[in-house]
């Protein structure tokens, strides 16, 4: 769907972005991860034709971008970091405004219709887009972006200012489209973007230091970097180091001491210490546990059939965010197949 | 629909739907209407010829033109920019052209509904005095030609400037300069004078239009100058996507 070549992006002497080169293929939601100033929006920006490279190349089902941009225009549905929207136009309107000027094909009043109703915004679609909660307005943009049918959808940091409940629907929405369009979403959230893509792209200094599925980045984390030590002194791999966090609720005369007990005995498990239960209320127990391998299962087995009721099982996100932190950590070198689709 | 009536209608409903459009139309045909009866229809007692009112009478006319255009267009693109609308319109598939076309037509239709609004005046010297209605409709001609290139060099400076007080500023200074160009006309000798005083926006071009005489040299010369700002507002337009 998406060929990338080479592409590089200068203002003045400064570079943005490049040289970058990845390909996405037909229907994948993929994520662009990278901190602020990294260069995640101005490649948005090229490939939506809005902005044109310095040099390289880039292909939208199979069409030159910058040699025939309107050509490809009504193939792209775009999302910028803050949504296009005209505050005096009320949102009906606005996106039969949109639909028009996207040379949406046939009906556009109910195609309108459809994307009011599938980004759930019909409760404010006769309302003026300037009353409407920032929420509310990423959604409209959304609308307006998806309202043509575009092939490639790409969405720049769409989370970005939400409240919680905002962000789990906005995450379902994005879910909701996927198969319908090829997806890039923006961010510099990791937990954002491994919630709703299927390959995450990390750029860092306009070039993509790691490419894969977020199970993919940790094991080439647990390849790269210096090993750390696990219990006792020896030496574990990364990679295969998992947090997880198990709420549960103890029966009639069994504690935390039990439970630890429990715990540590299963084969797998390097480390089992009380957290914290948080908002669980009283009689829940906490465990964090540190294991060498995937002991979910057997946890949970071990768990209900001593009697205890389980009330939880989380992965530490924290996890997560430490490679994001390692793979954009300036000095860092580049992965050697960054740049080639895994 | 196509692209370019349909970024004008956009534009028309954004008039109606603020202020702006309703305050600026106010004063400028308040401002019109004083001229008229200060200026114009002169002192009471005192005759005048009534080709002399009606001229008099556009030449208010064509002053409120100049500021309403300039108004009008310094926020067509400006403010598209300010708020993050833009990305919109050249991420569709329409051509800065297009774009251009819609934004000039909707500030053209506006200026025409305003020369509607105030064919009281020359109505009035028509009922009550010996004026043809070729001389009200060539007045009229100027005064839309003279809008259509103040709105050419507005659309320019908002497409410039990345706020719109800045693209009234650019704009301004470009129809002061090409206003004042027949008093630079006269500090400097022939053939160079007779050239700045080609330039000069108002003074001779329109007031053969005043006075009811149609010179194809004048079309022309307003004509160009549209010509002339709108395709270096698409260029400007064109090369941001450098940036």
């Amino acid at each position: 769907m998406i060929q990338i070549e080479e592409l590089t992006k200068y203002y003045g002497e400064r570079k943005a972005v490049g040289p970058l080169s990845f390909t996405i293929d037909k229907g994948e939601v993929v994520g662009l991860l990278g901190l602020n100033g990294a260069g995640k929006t101005t490649t948005l920006r090229m490939l939506s034709s809005d902005l044109l490279p310095t040099s390289g190349r880039m292909r939208v089902d199979g069409v030159d971008l910058v040699e025939s941009p309107e050509k490809v225009r009504p193939k792209i549905g775009y999302l910028p970091d803050r949504p296009p929207l005209y505050g005096e136009m009320t949102v009906k309107e606005f996106l039969r405004f949109a639909a028009k000027l996207k040379r949406t094909k046939g009906d556009v009043d109910k195609r309108v219709a459809e994307v009011i109703e599938l980004t759930d915004a019909g409760e404010y679609a006769n309302a003026r887009i300037d009353t409407l909660s920032h929420g509310y307005r990423q959604r409209v943009g959304i609308a307006q972006a998806i309202v043509h049918k575009p092939k490639l959808l790409l969405l720049d940091e769409p989370i970005s200012g939400l409240d919680p409940v905002q962000i789990v629907e906005m995450r379902a929405l994005i879910r909701s489209l996927r198969g319908e369009h090829t997806t890039v979403v923006s961010s510099h959230i990791l937990s954002e973007i491994s919630e709703t893509c299927d390959r995450v792209l990390v750029i860092r200094d306009g070039e993509i230091v790691a490419a894969g599925t977020e199970e993919e980045l940790r094991e080439r984390m647990g390849d790269d970097d210096a090993l750390p030590l696990g219990p006792a002194g020896t030496v574990t791999r990364r990679s295969a180091v998992r947090k997880v966090t198990l709420i549960a609720r103890a029966p009639e005369g069994k504690d935390i001491a039990h439970l630890l007990g429990l715990i540590k005995a299963i084969e797998g498990v390097d480390e089992a210490r009380e957290a914290e239960a948080l908002g669980e209320g009283k009689g829940a127990l906490a465990v964090a546990i540190v294991t060498g391998t995937d002991v979910r299962e057997e946890l949970v087995k071990t768990v209900v059939t001593s009697g205890y009721g389980l009330l939880g099982l989380e992965r530490d996100s924290k996890e997560l965010e430490s490679v994001f932190l390692e793979l954009t950590k300036k000095g860092r070198r580049k992965a050697p197949d960054a740049e080639a689709k895994p | 629909m196509s692209a370019t009536l349909l970024i004008a209608q956009r534009e028309l409903k954004a008039y109606v739907r603020s202020p702006l459009g309703f305050v600026l139309a106010a004063a400028v045909l308040l401002g019109e209407g004083i001229w008229f009866m200060a200026k114009a229809m002169g002192s009471p007692g005192e005759k005048a010829l009534s080709a002399q009112v009606l001229a008099e009478t556009f030449n208010g006319i064509t002053g409120g033109t100049i500021l309403a255009c300039l108004i009008m267009s310094m926020r067509l693109i400006a403010v598209e920019q300010e708020q993050g609308t833009l990305i919109l319109l050249k991420t569709s598939p329409i051509s800065d052209r297009v774009v251009v076309a819609g934004k000039f037509l909707s500030v053209m239709v506006v200026l025409t509904l305003l020369s509607l609004l105030s064919a009281y005046m020359p109505a009035l010297i028509f009922v009550n005095g010996k004026v043809s209605l070729g001389h009200i409709f060539v007045g009229y001609l100027g005064t839309l030609l003279l809008g259509a290139a103040v709105t050419a060099i507005g659309l320019f400076g908002s497409a410039l400037a990345k706020n719109q007080v800045i693209g009234f500023i650019i704009s301004g200074a470009i129809v002061l300069v090409l206003l004042l160009m027949w008093m630079v006309a006269k500090l400097s000798e022939p053939p160079l004078s007779d050239f700045l005083d080609g330039l000069a926006l108002h003074h001779l071009r329109q007031r053969d239009f005043m006075t009811g005489v149609l010179r194809l040299d004048n079309v022309a010369f307003y004509v160009s100058l549209c010509f002339v700002f709108l395709l270096a507002t698409i260029k400007t337009l064109e090369a941001r996507r450098w940036r």
